[in-house]
């Protein structure tokens, strides 16, 4: 099995033995926010908690690349989603190609392989392939 | 704070030369505004140079070949802004009396840049949406949809900048290409990602532009090409927060606040505006670009489209240069060739793409339009040339 490495440290923790995406809670303002960001991005507050995201989001638009925008390859889906309390983020979808994600889809929150990266390992003089994960949605 | 007026300017043409360096055409530019300004290189007491790709200290190589030296030199990297930056670092330096006379220019050579780092379409490694695969059309691609989803805009509607700008920049000796491009032509070309196609983006080009910006008194001693009088009315250099990148595409907020900042700066109203020079990288982009620079009322980006209302010769003429889309987009020069555009305008040297009696011009970059949080930080300057008495 190859190794692996979260393509950003700090989005995706373990809940209850299931990943799942972090965000962060301020106890001064109440906002939730993603991606987590060193202080509140609303009120600059240092009063943050680490805070477990939904598994659904709703497609505020969905567009397909066409060219290759290295490590991926097209046709790749990208959808501005809303989760809840009025977080707003970005990430791929992986489905069929004939499948059309509109406004107002709701989507499921999947982990998993993004990408390989190859590596040189310092240690063992070799070249090594690296799982790079993240996470995506998928049609529900 | 004194009035700062523009002495001289300088423009290469945009394109795309492969035996010039971004430095060489920072040169170019820079010679021709320090003629135009009619005064000796040498006195020019502070130097600004915005580009994005390349070396450190490229401001330095390239103002050392002018005679300049022995100054503050400052280099800048803000995106398509870049060159709005360096005027805009200038003006203050100027205003707050720190000196009387300086150069801003902004350069690129895309064309260099791309032989050390590949051509295309590249994803930003830091940008939270880039390490998904997040590009500018891809970004641009979903303001599409969001016009098309509450604007009801058509494809047509959002190929009307396109046509237009292509339309001007035929009376362009300036720009990268100066050919009409009709509506049939752009949907046949390539799609990048739907439903933008090639031929609704900007090129990716080399180029320079200069501007010399003095004080009144200087301006009043060396005014010997006898310019009319140029001021600057609002310079303002603004950036996104959280708030406003993780807010609808289809509005962009730092847009609204850094235009509220500048008419309020110049003292004047939208509709005081006889023409505006914006970033246009893609097409549908200056149509978004419509309501929250004020340039319409809100919800109506697209009746206006449909009543030509941006044409040259239409009540509000947006990029009577050709934009980005025809003269190409050298990122650090873009920023530096708007105001020079303005400046064109308001001297009356526009030929063929010159706006009638023009007086007030607005010159507008958006830098870094990436969606994912505070790492995609968005960058917006503003400039207001005005020609007085």
């Amino acid at each position: 099995m190859n190794k692996q490495r979260y393509f950003k440290e700090g989005i995706i923790g373990d809940r209850n033995g299931t990943p799942a995406l972090m965000g962060r809670h301020c106890t001064d303002c109440g906002k939730k926010s993603f991606p987590p960001t060193e202080l509140c991005p609303y009120c600059a507050s240092d009063k943050l908690e680490t805070v477990f995201l939904g598994d659904e989001v709703t497609v505020l638009a969905a567009t397909t690349t066409r060219a290759p925008v290295p490590p991926y390859d097209p046709p790749f889906t990208l959808a501005i989603v809303d989760m809840e309390d009025e977080i707003r983020t970005i990430g791929r979808v992986e489905k069929d190609e004939d499948v059309m994600v509109r406004k107002g889809d709701r989507l499921a929150v999947k982990f998993g392989k993004l990408y390989e990266e190859t590596v040189f390992n310092k240690k063992t003089k070799a070249n090594e392939t690296i799982d790079v994960i993240g996470y995506y949605f998928v049609p529900k | 704070m004194r009035d700062v007026f523009v002495l001289g300017i300088g423009q290469t043409k945009f394109g795309v030369f492969e035996d010039k360096t971004g430095v060489d055409l920072g040169v170019a530019a820079s010679v021709e505004a320090v003629k135009d300004a009619g005064i000796n290189a040498r006195e020019i007491e502070a130097a600004y140079a915005g580009y994005c790709r390349g070396p450190s200290t490229q401001g330095q190589m390239a103002f050392t070949r002018l005679g300049i030296g022995s100054i503050p030199i400052v280099n800048l990297n803000n995106a398509c802004a870049s060159g709005n930056t360096a005027v805009h670092m200038l003006y203050k330096d100027i205003a707050g009396g720190f000196c009387e006379v300086g150069l801003a220019a902004g350069f690129e050579s895309l064309t260099e840049a791309a032989r050390e780092g590949g051509k295309g379409l590249l994803a930003i490694k830091e940008d939270f949406g880039g390490m998904m695969g997040l590009t500018m059309p891809g970004f641009f691609s979903f303001v599409y949809q969001r016009l098309i989803d509450e604007r009801g805009a058509t494809m047509e509607d959002l190929c009307y900048p396109a046509i237009k700008n292509h339309h001007n920049a035929r009376f362009n000796p300036l720009a990268q290409y100066n050919k009409p491009l009709t509506y049939e032509q752009i949907m046949e070309s390539r799609v990048v990602v739907d439903p933008i196609t090639v031929l609704q983006c900007c090129p990716q080009s080399d180029g320079g532009a200069a501007l010399i910006l003095c004080s009144e008194d200087y301006f009043k001693k060396h005014n010997i090409n006898n310019h009319p009088k140029i001021r600057v009315a609002a310079s303002v250099v603004h950036s996104s927060g959280w708030l406003s990148t993780r807010k609808d595409p289809l509005f962009s907020q730092v847009n609204r606040e850094a235009a509220d900042k500048a008419y309020t700066m110049a003292g004047i109203e939208p509709g005081d505006l006889d023409f505006a020079e914006i970033h246009d990288a893609f097409s549908g982009e200056e149509v978004a670009a419509y309501e929250p620079m004020r340039f319409c009322p809100e919800g109506e980006c697209i009746k206006y489209v449909r009543e030509k209302f941006y044409d040259l010769k239409g009540k509000l003429p947006i990029n009577p240069s050709g934009g980005l889309l025809s003269l190409g987009h050298p990122l650090g020069a873009s920023g530096a060739r708007v105001n020079c555009e303005v400046v064109r305008q308001l001297r009356n040297q526009a030929g063929g793409y010159q706006v009638e009696g023009a007086r007030i011009g607005l010159a507008q970059m958006l830098g870094s339009v990436l969606f994912g949080g505070n790492e995609s930080a968005v960058v917006c300057g503003i400039q207001i040339l005005e020609k007085v008495k």
